[in-house]
């Protein structure tokens, strides 16, 4: 098992490797915005056939909806930032954090329904008003919030550095700790296990990434939600802005699985308990660096 | 902690520095250009042909409340209401999206005029011309980008130079204006951003040499 997560984590590690060392990451972008552009084209034919009552335009508008999303995700993007180095620095399962991008993926695209329809419904703004708006005030919301997750995730690595250090002198080989942290033969506890430091911060830090994640609605979802509200195609266009939120999933999702299979073949390396432990907070704080670091520069870029 | 251990985590944490300086475009247009000369060795006119996407082309026409009845044509009327639409407003420093460079450098191109607006198969085409006073020179290049990077202009159109030019036109390498733009300076430096726009690495050059008159 710990020889197949190393593998893994090798064979990801090369990938990695590939994108951003060795120009592959400029192949990607290249396939990204071809596939981004005929998507577009795409979509345009979509909604002209649903609105011209064409049967199976709305299947074809979803279809095309779903890939404008994989391919705008696989492009560059701030949402695989967080998730990833999330899931690189704090111990979660990798189906939870799957779930989490999944979660965060669609909140993305509720946040451009609410946009949109705040926007024509109450607010009465034009549509580069609306567009404007998502890039010049929600776009830096989104990248200071995830500078901040960042920098929190680094903050806690150090705090837990700091507590993980004995309070007290005592003769570690005198007594044996349990799996739940207790202290057999002493009856004090050194500190929470790694399983429930999980447990505490999962909620929060759930509301964090999908929060931080979401401020920020996609321009191509917005372009679409405008167009199908003036058609007088609104169900379809909300549908196919979830379903874009579905197929930016599928990238982020894999970003999520990637990012622990990478974690946890790299630790299983490490020797079991108390080296793991020792890393964990130094890896927390280095991952929380990283993420602050690339979303203040996206912060900086965009402001 | 093993050495080992450590180089992992390492390269872990490497993988995840993705290039995070880029940015993705929404609009994609499609740009021909036409040089024309007085007939005297000089150029007089720069005639621009954008063709823009499907989506957008809809979007516009939805922003203008035009072609109610979505078939992606326009009546004389609409036309006219629409024609100069992309010359209207250009924001402070925009440059019309072309940049001619020669070896007595940059080209001064003149404010826009509008020529003409058609629906071609769904998309948007229009054509402008912007006025230049300048002897036809030995080499130029050229390139049609939006600084920004909103909206991806190739330069995939029709190109038609003065009599005795010939252009070579090369796609823009992104690998390498990925390359370029990752390297552009100290993210870290405050205005950063604000003097360096990504678009031109992501341009497409058109180089033009033309012989000298006789």
């Amino acid at each position: 098992m710990r020889t197949a997560l190393l593998i893994a984590a090798v064979m990801i590690a090369g990938a990695a490797l590939w994108l951003w060392a060795f120009g592959g990451a400029g192949d990607v972008a290249r396939w990204a915005a071809e596939g981004q552009r005929t998507t577009q084209e795409a979509m345009a034919a979509g909604l002209r056939a649903l609105r011209a009552g064409e049967p199976g335009a709305l299947a074809a508008l979803l279809g095309t909806s779903f890939a404008y999303g994989f391919f705008h995700a696989a492009g560059p993007g701030h949402g695989k930032v967080l998730i990833g180095g999330y899931g690189v620095g704090a111990r979660v399962p990798a189906l939870r954090l799957s779930l989490l991008a999944l979660a965060s993926s669609l909140a993305q695209a509720a946040t451009a329904v609410a946009l949109v329809y705040a926007g024509v419904l109450v607010l009465n703004l034009s549509r580069p008003a609306m567009t404007g708006f998502a890039d010049r005030a929600m776009a830096p919301a989104s990248y200071g919030a995830i500078a901040l997750v960042g920098f929190w995730l680094a903050v806690r690595g150090a705090r837990r550095v700091w507590t993980s250090r004995p309070a007290h002198d005592h003769d570690h080989a005198h007594h044996h700790h349990g799996p739940d942290g207790h202290c057999d033969t002493c009856g004090h506890r050194h500190g929470p296990t790694l399983e429930e430091a999980a447990e505490v911060k999962s909620w929060r830090d759930a509301a964090m990434l999908v929060g931080a994640v979401a401020i920020r609605p996609c321009t191509g979802a917005l372009f679409l939600l405008i167009l199908t509200w003036r058609f007088g195609l609104d169900a379809a266009g909300i549908a196919g802005a979830f379903t874009m939120g579905l197929g930016t999933a599928c990238v982020t999702i894999a970003v999520a699985v990637a990012a622990v299979t990478l974690r946890e073949g790299a630790l299983s390396r490490l020797a079991t308990g108390q080296g793991a432990a020792r890393a964990l907070p130094l890896i927390e704080i280095a991952a929380g660096c990283l993420i602050a670091a690339i979303a203040g520069q996206l912060l900086l870029a965009a402001l | 902690m093993p050495v080992r251990a450590l180089l992992l985590i390492s390269a872990l944490l490497a993988s995840l520095a993705a290039a995070p300086a880029r940015a993705h475009p929404h609009v994609f247009v499609d740009v021909g250009l036409s040089f024309e000369t007085d007939g005297q060795g000089n150029l007089a006119w720069v005639e621009v042909t954008w063709a823009y996407d499907d989506l957008f082309s809809m979007l516009i026409l939805s922003d203008y409340g035009l072609d109610p009845d979505g078939d992606m044509q326009l009546t004389e009327a609409e036309r006219a209401e629409l024609i100069g639409f992309d010359l209207a407003d250009w924001p402070e420093g925009f440059e019309g999206a072309l940049f001619i460079d020669t070896a007595g450098g940059k080209l001064s191109l003149g404010p826009p005029e509008s020529l003409s607006l058609e629906m071609e198969d769904g998309h948007i085409v229009t054509r402008h011309r912007r006025p230049v006073s300048a002897e036809v020179p030995g080499r130029m290049t050229v390139r049609a980008y939006d600084p920004s990077y909103y909206a991806a202009l190739s330069m995939i159109g029709e190109m038609i130079l003065p009599d005795g030019c010939t252009g070579q036109l090369t796609e823009a390498d992104e690998a390498a204006a990925d390359e370029t733009v990752e390297n552009l300076g100290d993210p870290g430096e405050e205005d950063f951003f604000d003097t360096v726009e990504v678009g031109r690495y992501y341009a497409d050059t058109l180089e033009v040499s033309c012989e000298p008159r006789s």
